[in-house]
C-alpha cells in the first residue's frame, strides 16, 4: 500500500448522512448504523434537522431526497445551506408522498464548490414519519454534527443552528446523477 | 467559515472492492458477514459506485461464488455516463465458495467516479454479498447502487435505473494481480 498524496475525492453519486462526505463512519461508531434505521414520527412541528457535509470537488446537485416512513402527512421542505446557515437552494413546501420509500425532489441544478455545507429537512407536523437513526441520546448528535432548529418550515433564507430536541437523525441526502 | 479538512487522504490499495474505502466503505457501517445469495433477476446487472483519486491499472476482476454455481457471469467497469470501459464477457461461474479470478485486458482508470458491474444469466447460481436484516431497497438506492435489466452480457452502453432489491454483491477489481 503506498501513499500517493492528497487528492480531492468526488462523491459516489449520492451524498447522504451516512456517506463519507457527511458523517460516514461517525454514525457507525456512535451507534447510528444505516441498517438500524426505522420509521418514526417527526419530533416537532415545523422543526428542522440538519447534517453537515463536505464537498471536495465542484459538483452539481440535481435532486434532494428524504426517506419517508410508514405514515405520510402534511408537507416537507428540504434545502442546502452554507456553513453559516444561509440557504443556497430549497425544494419549497411539498406534500409528503410515498410511504416506506425515498421521496425525491427535483431542484434547480446547483453547483457546490469545495466547502462545508448543511442539508436540512423540515416538516410541518408530527404525524409524518421518516426513517431515522438514533444514538441513544440527543447529546451524541453534537458529536456527529447533527443539529436542529425549532422554526424551519418552510426553510428560511437563513438559519441559526441549534440543538436537536430528540434523538432523531433522518435519512436524507442529495444526488449529482439524474436517477437516484 | 468553519475549519474543515481540505481533502481526504485515500491510500492506494491492491484491490478495490464494492465495500472498500473506495467503494461503499464507511457509507455502510456494519453489514455483518457476507452470505450466499441468488442473483435477483436473470440477466440483470448491478452497478456499484467507486471512486479513485489517481490513475490506477486494473488487471483482474475478483468474484466470490456462493454455495451454488450455475450458468455464466459477466463483470466490467463503467463510467458515470454508462459507457463501458472494460468487461470480460460471458464466463462460466466459478467453483462454489471459491474466489474466481478473471483476467481482464489491462486498463487504466481514474481519477473519477466509476461503477463496478456484475451480471448473471440465471437465478440459480449464487454470489457472496450482503442482504442483512434492516437493509432496505431504498437504503441501497441511497448508497448509489444502480441496476439495468436485460444486461447480459454487459452492454457497451448501460442505462442506469433505480435499484429494486436490497442486495450488495461482493466483488472487486485487482490492481496487482492474483495467481
Amino acid at each position: 500500500m503506498s501513499v500517493i498524496g492528497e487528492q480531492a475525492v468526488m462523491p459516489l453519486g449520492n451524498i447522504h448522512v451516512h456517506s463519507i462526505e457527511g458523517n460516514g463512519a461517525n454514525f457507525t461508531t456512535a451507534g447510528g448504523s444505516l441498517t438500524t434505521a426505522a420509521s418514526a414520527a417527526w419530533p416537532g412541528t415545523n422543526r428542522g434537522h440538519l447534517s453537515f457535509f463536505a464537498v471536495q470537488t465542484p459538483i452539481v446537485v440535481t435532486q434532494l431526497f428524504c426517506y419517508n416512513g410508514a405514515t405520510v402527512s402534511g408537507n416537507v421542505d428540504m434545502a442546502i445551506l452554507d456553513s453559516t446557515g444561509r440557504r443556497i437552494v430549497s425544494t419549497g413546501s411539498t406534500a409528503q408522498s410515498g410511504t416506506n420509500q425515498l421521496q425525491v425532489f427535483d431542484i434547480t441544478d446547483t453547483t457546490l464548490f469545495p466547502d462545508l455545507y448543511t442539508i436540512v429537512l423540515s416538516c410541518d407536523n408530527t404525524t409524518a414519519t421518516f426513517f431515522r437513526v438514533q444514538f441513544g441520546n440527543s447529546f451524541v448528535h453534537l458529536g456527529v454534527a447533527s443539529l436542529g432548529v425549532a422554526s424551519a418550515f418552510p426553510v428560511p433564507a437563513s438559519i441559526v443552528f441549534g440543538l436537536v430536541n430528540a434523538d432523531y437523525m433522518p435519512l436524507m441526502g442529495m444526488t449529482i446523477k439524474t436517477v437516484v | 467559515m468553519a475549519d474543515y479538512p481540505t481533502s481526504f487522504h485515500l491510500l492506494t490499495p491492491s484491490t478495490i472492492s464494492t465495500i472498500g474505502q473506495y467503494g461503499l466503505g464507511a457509507n455502510i457501517g456494519s453489514l455483518g458477514n457476507p452470505t450466499s445469495n441468488t442473483w435477483p433477476t436473470a440477466n440483470k446487472a448491478l452497478f456499484i459506485p467507486f471512486r479513485v483519486a489517481v490513475p490506477l491499472n486494473v488487471v483482474q476482476f475478483l468474484l466470490f461464488t456462493g454455495a451454488t454455481k450455475s450458468g455464466n457471469v459477466d463483470v466490467g467497469i463503467y463510467d458515470v455516463s454508462g459507457t463501458r470501459i472494460v468487461s470480460f464477457g460471458s464466463v462460466a461461474q466459478g467453483n462454489v465458495n471459491t474466489l474466481q479470478v478473471v483476467n481482464t485486458t489491462d486498463v487504466f482508470i481514474g481519477p473519477g467516479l466509476f461503477y463496478m458491474a456484475l451480471a448473471m444469466d440465471n437465478t440459480t447460481g449464487t454470489q457472496m454479498g450482503f442482504a442483512p436484516a434492516g437493509l432496505t431497497t431504498d437504503m441501497t438506492r441511497m448508497l448509489g447502487v444502480m441496476e439495468m435489466a436485460s444486461a447480459f452480457p454487459l452492454p457497451a452502453n448501460a442505462t442506469f435505473a433505480s435499484v429494486s432489491q436490497a442486495f450488495i454483491p461482493l466483488f472487486a477489481i485487482s490492481l496487482g494481480g492474483f495467481s
